[in-house]
């Protein structure tokens, strides 16, 4: 009996302890009592439809809680995910494209009533319907401060050019990109150089899947082809457009719609 | 009723002359089409409810994907129901569907949204007000670039409560009453019985947007709550129809998404369903639906191993036989009892009922059923339940 008593008493402390882990004591706020954790057997009972994303990107854990000051309320969401990749993947398929960015975290962005951030595999959500902007940029630096990991985007962006990449237009998508159920855990950006506007973006995998992937895309052009070899590919999807890859071991480059031969000589060298 | 559709529309992936189709800028899907080869497809349609709406069988749940071109090519292809929601992807799908839909005849599509005010223990929270409930609605209308919408849901209720929460019914009649909203419906994910049942009370509420799938322990009763709402005039509208997509976990055993969207839409009282289409392939998949909802003998494998997976339907352990002592074969009748309920195929569960020469009330002489069911089966009253196919006249079920 005493094993058992102990057994519970462990249990429920490093329970304790990983949700207090998440939200710190912040200067003039209280946390309520009543924290509440979400994993994905239940995301649902949570946030309905919208889980069906966070399960595509990883999410492993959704710690909730609200922190009080008189009549003022501010709920901070957790979402702890599979790795950084995937936090930064949920991030950027809710973020604004356009706006300021906040220093928070890797990066963060906010509004009337809300605030963003993500920071290694932590995808923070901050909202209220009383607190201005500059309470919650307080309390996300304090919860950000306060999260495991490093405040920069994962390493895998780093493979996609900078030169012309639009700011905030950095994603990392798990499935289906361009709609192409071949095309998965592509990291990817737009781009404007030189008045030219395409996207990027990049895959790495071993080479006989990419080997794969290429054969596929072809066939899914109505231009099948055999044999594939690395190199410079060139395929006409009639839905997305002219889009060039570059394959090389164990690591795809690709270019949608870059017209101009000296830009694409530069882009996919 | 279902009715056929003759649909002159544009072969989907069915491209020739690609080499100028090719030359196509990201964004231009609907160009594609007009490279492609035409050919006429016959499109099943249903009445949604008394609401004067008839859409193809099968909708689009729009929530993940985030490639507008899967959009375009969903309405080039004959899709005329658009599902969305204020809080998908933060607000960036309601802006996507609005950038690709502003392209076409605002009449010609029919397009819905979802406003989800916090709850907490079935009631709706403090901080959940009407006001804040237009407001939502209010910021959906300028992301979606349109004046007004055909659905606006009181999304994700579970209860009684919150469906006739007053002040919210009060906010809706407001929105349709300013010509913003259509109709007005509910959304639920769980306790659907208890939603639906509140929704028909409430004169109010014309759709109702429900998970509906042959996972769900409690089909008998959400078919019987879906039946009542149909025959209310109410419109009904299936979701999660792919039952998660996996019957495992680890995501490794994929349900057969047609067989599981054919599976739902069989039942005529689900006017349209929303399966979340994200490639060009699920979108081919369900444009296929749309034309035929017979299951293929692949199909209905599938769905048997799929519900068999989850424990609905008898697995023929066999350890049962035996047990009778009337000796009836009740692996049999269970596999007869899944063909009605399961694939709601009544003219194979008749067929398999006749071929097992039964009494004319199996269960008759027992007052206690002694048959003991490895997974917990009410094996008499499943045996009630479906003996009474037997005596429907064949010709009903052709």
């Amino acid at each position: 009996m005493k094993k058992i008593i102990c057994l519970f008493a462990l249990i429920f402390g490093l329970l304790f302890s990983a949700i207090a882990d998440q939200f710190p004591e912040i200067e003039g706020w209280k946390l309520d009592e009543e924290t509440r954790v979400f994993v994905p057997d239940n995301l649902w009972d949570y946030i309905n439809g919208a889980a069906e994303l966070f399960f595509t990107y990883g999410f492993e854990k959704l710690d909730v809680g609200e922190y009080l000051q008189g009549d003022q309320m501010v709920k901070v969401e957790v979402y702890q995910h599979k790795n950084p990749l995937n936090a930064f993947g949920m991030y950027s398929q809710e973020r604004y494209q356009e706006g300021d960015f906040l220093d928070i975290g890797a990066q963060g962005y906010g509004g009337d009533g809300y605030l963003n951030f993500v920071k290694d595999k932590y995808y923070v959500k901050i909202m209220t319907y009383q607190a201005p902007l500059e309470t919650l940029k307080f309390i996300a630096g304090n919860v950000a401060n306060n999260l495991s990991g490093r405040p920069e985007f994962p390493a895998e962006l780093d493979y996609l050019p900078n030169r012309g990449k639009k700011s905030g237009s950095e994603k990392y998508v798990a499935d289906n990109f361009m709609g192409l159920s071949f095309l998965n855990n592509v990291v990817t950006a737009e781009y404007q150089v030189d008045g030219e506007n395409f996207s990027m973006f990049f895959v790495q995998d071993d080479p006989s899947s990419l080997q794969s992937l290429i054969e596929k895309y072809y066939q899914f052009a109505r231009t099948p082809k055999k044999g594939i070899r690395e190199g410079m590919h060139e395929i006409k999807d009639p839905y997305n457009g002219h889009v060039l890859i570059k394959w090389e071991n164990n690591r795809i480059l690709g270019a949608v719609n870059l017209k101009d031969k000296k830009l694409r000589r530069e882009f996919l060298p | 009723m279902d009715n056929e559709n003759n649909v002159n529309r544009r072969g989907f992936l069915k491209f020739s002359a690609l080499g100028s189709a090719g030359l196509l800028v990201m964004g231009s899907a609907q160009s594609a089409y007009s490279e492609s080869t035409t050919r006429r497809r016959k499109i099943i349609t249903r009445e949604l409810g008394k609401t004067g709406i008839k859409l193809p069988i099968v909708s689009m749940g729009v929530m993940r994907a985030d490639n507008p071109g899967v959009l375009k090519a969903a309405y080039e292809a004959g899709i005329r129901h658009f599902d969305t929601a204020h809080g998908y992807q933060g607000g960036r799908n309601e802006e996507m569907v609005g950038q690709v839909l502003s392209n076409y005849p605002r009449k010609s599509y029919v397009l819905s949204t979802k406003i989800n005010l916090p709850k907490r223990d079935g009631e709706f929270a403090e901080e959940s007000t009407p006001e804040k409930f237009y407001e939502m609605f209010q910021l959906s209308l300028k992301r979606l670039k349109v004046d007004y919408v055909d659905i606006l849901y009181n999304h994700a209720v579970s209860s009684r409560a919150t469906v006739l929460h007053e002040p919210i019914l009060n906010v809706m009649r407001r929105i349709q009453q300013e010509g913003k909203a259509k109709l007005l419906g509910i959304s639920t994910h769980s306790n659907e019985p208890e939603s639906i049942q509140a929704a028909i009370e409430s004169n109010v509420y014309k759709v109702i947007l429900t998970s509906y799938n042959f996972k769900q322990d409690h089909r008998e009763k959400m078919d019987k709550a879906i039946e009542a709402a149909s025959k209310a005039g109410i419109g009904i509208v299936a979701m999660k129809t792919m039952a998660g997509g996996f019957m495992d976990k680890d995501k490794k055993r994929p349900v057969n998404t047609r067989a599981a969207l054919k599976w739902a839409l069989q039942n005529p009282n689900i006017h349209t369903a929303i399966p979340g289409l994200t490639s060009f392939e699920q979108l081919e998949d369900s444009l296929s639906v749309m034309e035929g909802l017979r299951f293929t003998n692949e199909e209905k494998k599938d769905l048997q191993l799929a519900m068999n997976h989850q424990g609905m339907y008898c697995q023929g352990c066999q350890v049962c036989v035996g047990q009778c002592p009337h000796n009836l074969p009740i692996p049999d009748l269970m596999r007869s009892f899944m063909y009605a309920y399961g694939y709601r195929d009544l003219g194979q569960a008749q067929e398999t009922l006749f071929s097992l020469s039964l009494p004319g009330n199996p269960c008759g002489d027992c007052t206690i059923c002694n048959v003991s069911c490895v997974k917990g089966f009410d094996i008499a009253g499943k045996i009630k339940d479906v003996v009474r196919v037997k005596y429907i006249p064949t010709e009903f079920l052709v």
